[in-house]
């Protein structure tokens, strides 16, 4: 599997557990109708990597413990995510692994495993869906009349006017 | 949320408080605050201007910088104020005033921030004032003017200083906007009222008689006279706890009676009432609200503060003043739409309202589902008004305006749509 940390990237057999988090506000709260407002801000994706790094790269991987050791508030990661991949601005939450000594000159380290949890929302609702109460905005029209059709183009957002009629805008 | 300071728009925000409130009659304008973190190593100067807004873009509050501080190398902390604060650099004088409009009095009041900087509703365009005023800041004359004509000054939701008339109309607050679960408290009884009014006479005072000066050095005669109240709500045994306004010279006998009457309704109720609510600006300081109170309850009252939380919505918690608690009846509106024979319910709404009490919902449009069509249902008519003493259920037949189906949609009744800023309204 490959994934990469700040445009370094790694080909080597590893297991990945992925989390997301569909992180809500503090002004989430029970109603008086004893609905629960769920305030979601955004989806938080967090990733617990496994790496087996080879014992041939262990200079590599003294790089790589460098740098992802390093304390800064995120790095890039490109991660699998579904069929392809994810690039996410996250944090290094935890990093560990363990010493072995091999053979007298070099000190070998194993089962190298980090946690990097999103710092941005990989998905995030609008306020204006939101307010709306997810129903697509009307048509971008000032003047409609009665029978007037509109196509919802999916890809741009927008609702397109199936005639080409003068009073109508889009 | 955001924060605009000049042209540059901060979106990295970290301990944003906002807690606006408005006087209804207490002694001065409050000076309405927010402060931030802004993540930037920007120098930021105080006495800029600066905006809160949210992410539709809708301004909450303008303001000026009062305070700028790095707080670390990538964190600015600011704090802003609303202008009304200018209002006490400097002070007017003495003053007699005769049947002048409030408009003109104003003028002076906002000269240094200039006429664009305030508006005065419309309904106060006859308004007078007539009476003696004291040396003092212009934030206090404010302050009294708005007390004896019934106004409050509005600071937030604008990028004005709007003086605006207490309303008389009372907007309900649904269950599905409260949070869980108001706090109803109950403070001292009020047992009376007393307002004196004054009346002057241009002349040399006798021994004894109590007089003003202007600062013309011109004397005038003061004649006070009391008007009392009594709270009959109140038991015979609660101690005595009388409100005295007994120093606000420009109350003269022909507004006595109404500030009267208006400040015995908002100090005679002894309920208050701390709701929080979900609130993206729908409800602000200075608006009347029924808001629920304790089982079956209404408590009517303005909101005199809020204090806002925010995630991507906004919550805040609402503090009232108390005016009365009514005994509320279940409305049901039941939204029906009957297609192919079958009369579907769409939608149930209940609302909890003030018994024998008028009051008017707007119908809303519905979204339905239904056979792989997605139709905006909308109701046969506009609102619903009713008097209810007893529990109801009402039925709003509603027609198909709006028909998508397979990515295409035909617009089967409707009025108009206008659209402004990228939102749209079907009427």
């Amino acid at each position: 599997m490959i994934w990469s940390i700040d445009g370094l990237e790694w080909t080597v057999p590893c297991q990945v557990d992925r989390t997301a988090e569909m992180r809500a506000s503090e002004i989430s709260g029970v109603l008086l109708d004893k609905t629960y407002f769920n305030d979601v801000i955004g989806t938080y994706m967090s990733y617990d990597v496994s790496v087996a790094v080879p014992m041939s790269m262990a200079r590599e991987y003294e790089d790589l413990y460098d740098l992802i050791t390093e304390p800064v508030s995120g790095h890039t990661f490109v991660l699998p995510y579904g069929q392809s991949t994810i690039t996410i601005v996250g944090r290094v939450a935890s990093v560990s692994d363990q010493y072995h000594y091999m053979d007298g000159k070099r000190n070998y380290w194993l089962g190298f495993k980090f946690t990097v949890v999103s710092n941005h929302p990989t998905k995030e609702e609008d306020l204006e869906t939101v307010l709306s109460h997810g129903v697509d905005p009307m048509p971008s029209t000032v003047d409609i009349e009665d029978g007037a059709a509109f196509i919802w183009n999916a890809t741009d957002g927008v609702w397109e006017a199936v005639s080409d009629s003068d009073e109508v805008y889009y | 949320m955001k924060i605009k300071i000049g042209n540059k728009v901060y979106t990295e925000i970290k301990n944003l408080s906002y807690a606006p409130e408005t006087s209804i009659d207490s002694d001065c304008v409050p000076v309405n605050q927010f402060s931030a973190d802004l993540i930037t190593d920007d120098d930021i100067t105080a006495g800029s201007d600066i905006e809160l807004r949210d992410d539709l873009d809708q301004l909450w509050a303008k303001y000026w910088v009062t305070f700028a501080e790095h707080v670390d190398q990538f964190t600015v902390r600011v704090r802003a104020e609303s202008k009304i604060s200018i209002l006490d650099r400097k002070t007017m004088p003495a003053t007699m005033y005769s049947n002048t409009p409030v408009s003109d009095i104003l003028t002076g009041i906002f000269s240094d921030l200039g006429s664009s900087s305030y508006s005065l509703d419309s309904s106060f365009s006859a308004a007078t004032i007539s009476g003696f005023m004291p040396h003092h800041s212009r934030r206090y004359r404010l302050q009294l003017i708005c007390f004896v004509i019934g106004a409050y000054v509005k600071t937030f939701n604008t990028d004005k200083i709007e003086i605006l008339p207490l309303s008389n109309q009372a907007t309900y607050v649904p269950k599905e906007k409260t949070f869980w679960k108001p706090a109803v408290t109950y403070k001292d009884w009020v047992t009376a009222i007393t307002v004196k009014y004054f009346s002057y006479q241009q002349g040399t005072p006798a021994t004894g008689d109590d007089y003003v000066k202007d600062d013309q050095g011109v004397t005038y005669i003061q004649t006070a006279t009391e008007y009392t109240i009594t709270n009959t709500d109140a038991p015979v045994t609660a101690p005595p706890n009388i409100i005295e306004v007994s120093d606000v010279q420009i109350i003269n006998a022909g507004n006595v009676s109404a500030i009267l009457t208006r400040l015995a309704s908002t100090h005679f109720g002894r309920t208050v009432a701390e709701v929080d609510v979900i609130n993206n600006r729908e409800y602000e300081p200075g608006q009347r609200l029924y808001t629920y109170g304790i089982g079956k309850q209404l408590v009517l009252g303005y909101v005199e503060s809020a204090t806002f939380s925010f995630g991507l919505q906004a919550r805040s918690k609402l503090h009232m003043t108390p005016i009365e608690v009514r005994e509320a009846v279940e409305l049901t509106l039941k939204y029906t739409w009957a297609e192919s024979g079958v009369k579907l319910t769409v939608l149930i709404e209940k609302h909890l309202l003030p018994k024998s009490y008028q009051y008017t919902i707007q119908n809303q449009y519905v979204e339905l589902s239904w056979q792989k069509h997605r139709y905006v249902l909308r109701p046969q008519t506009e609102t619903t008004t009713v008097t209810l003493t007893t529990d109801t259920v009402i039925e709003i037949p509603c027609y198909v305006a709006l028909d998508e189906y397979n990515g295409e949609l035909s617009v089967i009744s409707v009025d108009e749509v206008t659209v402004s800023e990228g939102e749209a309204d079907i009427e």
